[in-house]
């Protein structure tokens, strides 16, 4: 199953930017070959692998703001995006519809949020989307 | 021969319906229409009825055709069963001449569950990527009883070492297991800006028979990258490479212009009915 391996380390290095790094340092990701354990170092030092990272957020990051508008339109941006990056450090993104995920980060504004508008938005859409699905 | 189709964007469906357009055919990416309530559920995949009305009043009218971004034709994990269902229930329904994916890879699987990254992650070009999606598009092409097409992929950052071409590649799916190309003109520009490969080089490698359908794009700069971005009209690279294989292409069925609807505005009516035009044009001037 090296393939499977290859894909799941080069994946994950566009997931976490973290990961990439070490393994452009010379950590070697678990049942490649020799050959696979090259190309994969070779792209982590890549800067279009940084690139991929960047498009696969701004993919995942519009599915929250068309779904959760919002959300996004009266909290605070600087605080919305810390939150965001905590979220997803918890969770992989899982299909390409994205429902789900924006309810349960609507919940998780709601938590944060305290009372107020903002917690009384997030779980009126968080409801909206749950509904609908 | 089906002639000029769109990609399909909710914004535009009545211009489609009407006529405003000037399409002979629209695409429509079928998983973006699906909600995937999971695999326990008795109905895993839904879709609004106001789509699927649409899509049967476009259908009335003219062909629709299918061009998934989901099935990861490509992972090294199996395929995903029940979307390969929902496909074929939209195939019997919508009847499309034949139906493409990309020769990518967008999921893996970690610890028993499907990760997916929403891009057209690449293959590694050799014989074992032949031997895993040719399968696969035998098997998708008898089942769903069409051709079924692979499109060639983006490539932002380079592979060392590897064996074959993506020409070579898709050549050997080709012969070897009966698929067929979607060129997109507009990937292989992408490419050859970023200096990952040559045109010339990839259109005299590439068996040109094998491709069925072309699709055209704008794009834009980002980091110092141009992306596939379906951000505009198709720059003029990609209509000199338009001209270039239409006549060199003698199984081509469609030219399919791919617009994100956020950027219609941007491009507007008219801009969007004149590369439809272009196109009609350059099939023209070989047929």
């Amino acid at each position: 199953m090296s393939a499977a391996s290859y894909q799941r380390a080069q994946a994950r290095m566009v997931l976490e930017p973290a990961y990439a790094r070490r393994v452009a340092a010379g950590e070697e990701p678990d049942g490649l070959t020799e050959v696979e354990a090259a190309r994969l170092r070779a792209q982590a030092g890549d800067p279009g692998l940084a690139l991929c990272t960047t498009l696969h957020e701004g993919w995942r990051l519009t599915k929250l703001l068309t779904l959760l508008p919002t959300v996004f339109a009266i909290g605070d941006p600087d605080d919305l995006a810390a939150l965001v990056r905590e979220f997803w450090d918890g969770r992989r993104p899982r299909g390409l519809r994205f429902e789900g995920e924006a309810a349960e980060f609507a919940r998780l504004v709601a938590e944060r949020a305290g009372a107020g508008p903002l917690r009384e938005v997030a779980l009126l859409e968080a409801a909206a989307l749950v509904a609908a699905t | 021969m089906l002639g000029v189709g769109l990609l399909y964007q909710p914004a535009w469906r009545d211009l489609v319906l009407d006529g405003t357009l000037p399409v002979d055919y629209l695409e429509v990416i079928p998983d973006t229409l699906w909600r995937d309530r999971g695999a326990a559920e008795p109905v895993r995949f839904v879709s609004e009825p106001e789509d699927r009305r649409y899509l049967e009043q476009v259908r009335a009218r003219m062909p629709v055709l299918l061009h998934g971004i989901g099935l990861s034709i490509g992972s090294a994990r199996p395929l995903d069963e029940g979307y390969v269902d929902e496909l074929a229930a939209w195939v019997e329904w919508l009847d499309p001449p034949w139906l493409s994916e990309h020769l990518a890879y967008c999921a893996v699987e970690e610890q028993g569950e499907s990760v997916n990254l929403g891009l057209t992650l690449p293959l590694a070009l050799d014989e074992e990527t032949v031997d895993r999606v040719g399968p696969r598009v035998r098997a998708l092409a008898e089942r769903l009883g069409r051709p079924f097409l692979l499109e060639n992929n983006v490539y932002y950052f380079a592979t060392p070492a590897e064996p074959l071409t993506e020409p070579q590649v898709l050549n050997a799916i080709s012969a070897r297991y009966g698929g067929g190309v979607l060129l997109d003109l507009h990937n292989l520009w992408v490419n050859v800006r970023n200096g990952a490969m040559s045109a010339p080089s990839y259109l005299a490698e590439l068996e040109l028979s094998a491709v069925r359908e072309v699709h055209v794009a704008g794009g834009m700069e980002l980091d110092g990258f141009y992306l596939d971005a379906h951000s505009g009209a198709p720059p003029e690279e990609v209509w000199a490479l338009l001209d270039q294989v239409v006549a060199a292409c003698p199984n081509l069925g469609g030219i399919t212009f791919e617009l994100l609807g956020s950027w219609g505005e941007e491009v507007g009516l008219a801009g969007v009915a004149a590369v439809l035009d272009r196109a009609r044009a350059a099939l023209g001037a070989v047929r």
